[in-house]
């Protein structure tokens, strides 16, 4: 009985052995064809440790990467003075006071000088972003008021030339102050509407009244000017010029004198 | 089960090792590590004022001469500025302000409604290398942006009257979108710009995510780069702004290729 048992138990163990064994290493897998999806999975479940390890890592490590500034932010924030970069230091044995004093003269100075370069002379601010102006005598604002700047139409024709309507920036300054001044219309005014364009001082290139009562030359033959269609002022709508609403262009007219400056941006 | 049990661990291997060292050299080394170098500034000071022992207060005159020679540095920019034609930009953290110049003409004065200095650039606030970094005007080198320089639109001639009156009058579009910029200038410093109070709808959403991102992206590149050279990643000095939204678009449409900037901290 005894003697039974123990070979029971004896075959039991080894089959168990061979179990394991097959599980382990697969070595008699030729022998006997794989049943179980255990053994696939053995197989697959490791790679997938490492495929996941891999990318999570990657990921991690990208993400670490991306986000080192704020890291470096926080940790700086974080981290005592001592624990970071060197602080001011290590000129604490010298005399500078009379540096100090110095510099101070020096930076006087120089302000009193940049502070000089605003104009004591009336002079007009342009803003083609919002479309806006400003009238000002040295700091102070004399009137603000609204325009219309270039449109940034990039206009093709038939021929291939191309115009780009847009306001120069910079500073200028008024070339030339007019009254009733008159259009002179270029090549794209009759091309933008499908017209024939005439020969350079042919009559019906001249078109007086749209431009207002007033006219400040600024060069390359920009003008600031009024118009006749006031419902599009504040809105960049023109070719380049500044046009201004009747009383604005009267004040602008009437302040700036030949020579002052005109500050675009 | 033992062979399961390594490969777990080969998992956390995989997916902790990678962050772990994109943390020690991307976030702590960069930190951590002391910049011993010597500003010029410091070796001209030395120079001058010898080896004299100063009495009780050094350090606070040391902080004086390091405000008043930034103060210097500061007009003496604005004044080489006014000296191009360009505009140029002056962000004034002591009174809140960001500027536009022109030929020395504030012609914008912008206030600023939110603002956060970079630790980094905090620290460097306080030590003599300041100077040297702030002593000539900073020059826009790259930039990120939510919004275009020139809102061009494209418009091709008719090519007869009829088809001129056959077209649909243009209509205006009104100059839409969150407006949010990063400009680099080197000596490094990035700004980054943004508006107050940002509609953030989706498309706005994508752009800003996008932006950030790109930036990122550019950031991390040069980190690694540097880490590629052995160099550890240098400190992030920025100064984040937040501005009226006509402030922010004006502003980044105002300023040229290379821009200068002068900053006042």
């Amino acid at each position: 009985m005894e003697n039974e048992e123990f070979t029971s138990r004896h075959v039991r163990d080894d089959a168990c052995d061979e179990r394991e064994r097959i599980e382990d290493y697969g070595e008699i897998a030729h022998e006997r064809p794989p049943k179980k999806p255990g053994r696939v999975w053995a197989i697959i479940v490791p790679v997938l440790y490492i495929i996941a390890g891999v990318l999570i890592g990657g990921l991690l490590a990208g993400a670490v990467v991306l986000e080192a500034p704020s890291l470096r932010e926080w940790l700086l924030a974080t981290l005592p003075e001592s624990r970071t970069v060197s602080a001011t230091v290590p000129v604490k044995g010298l005399d500078i006071s009379r540096e100090l004093e110095k510099s101070r003269k020096q930076a006087s100075v120089l302000e009193g000088r940049f502070l000089a370069l605003t104009p004591k002379e009336p002079y007009l601010i342009v803003s083609t972003s919002d479309n806006k102006i400003q009238l000002r005598k040295g700091r102070e604002v004399i009137r603000r008021g609204i325009c219309s700047t270039g449109s940034y139409v990039l206009l093709k024709s038939q021929d291939n030339r191309e115009w780009l309507f847009k306001t120069p920036r910079g500073m200028f300054h008024v070339q030339q102050k007019l009254v009733n001044p008159v259009w002179r219309m270029p090549d794209w005014a009759f091309i933008e509407e499908g017209k024939p364009v005439p020969p350079p001082n042919a009559p019906e290139r001249f078109e007086a009244g749209t431009l207002g009562e007033y006219g400040l030359a600024f060069g390359n033959g920009y003008l600031i000017h009024g118009t006749i269609y006031k419902r599009l002022l504040g809105m960049p709508v023109t070719h380049g010029c500044v046009r201004l609403p009747d009383d604005d262009l009267e004040v602008v007219y009437k302040t700036l004198k030949e020579g002052s400056k005109i500050f675009i941006y | 089960m033992r062979r399961n049990f390594i490969f777990k661990i080969l998992f956390f291997i995989l997916a902790l090792v990678p962050p772990a060292i994109a943390a020690v050299y991307m976030v702590v080394l960069p930190v951590i590590v002391v910049n011993d170098n010597v500003s010029s500034e410091e070796a001209r000071l030395r120079e001058r004022g010898g080896a004299r022992e100063i009495s009780a207060g050094g350090s606070e005159k040391l902080a004086a001469y390091i405000v008043t020679r930034t103060e210097e540095a500061y007009w003496k920019n604005r004044l080489a500025m006014a000296k191009t034609g360009s505009a140029g930009l002056v962000v004034d953290l002591v009174n809140r302000k960001v500027y536009l110049d022109i030929r020395g003409v504030p012609i914008r004065e912008c206030t600023i409604q939110e603002m956060k200095v970079s630790e980094a650039l905090l620290k460097k606030k306080g030590q003599l290398g300041i100077i040297d970094w702030i002593s000539s005007p900073h020059v826009l080198m790259k930039e990120w942006t939510t919004i275009v320089k020139q809102p061009i639109k494209v418009k091709i001639a008719p090519k007869n009257e009829t088809e001129a009156e056959a077209q649909a009058p243009e209509k205006f579009q009104e100059d839409r979108g969150d407006v949010q910029y990063s400009l680099k200038f080197s000596p490094e410093v990035t700004i980054h710009f943004e508006q107050v109070a940002p509609e953030m709808n989706s498309s706005d959403w994508k752009e800003k995510m996008k932006n950030d991102f790109r930036l990122k992206w550019e950031i991390a590149k040069e980190s690694l780069q540097r880490l590629s050279r052995h160099e550890l990643p240098e400190h992030d000095l920025s100064i984040a702004i937040r501005l009226a939204p006509d402030d922010a678009r004006a502003i980044y449409r105002a300023l040229p290729e290379n821009a200068w900037m002068a900053l006042r901290l």
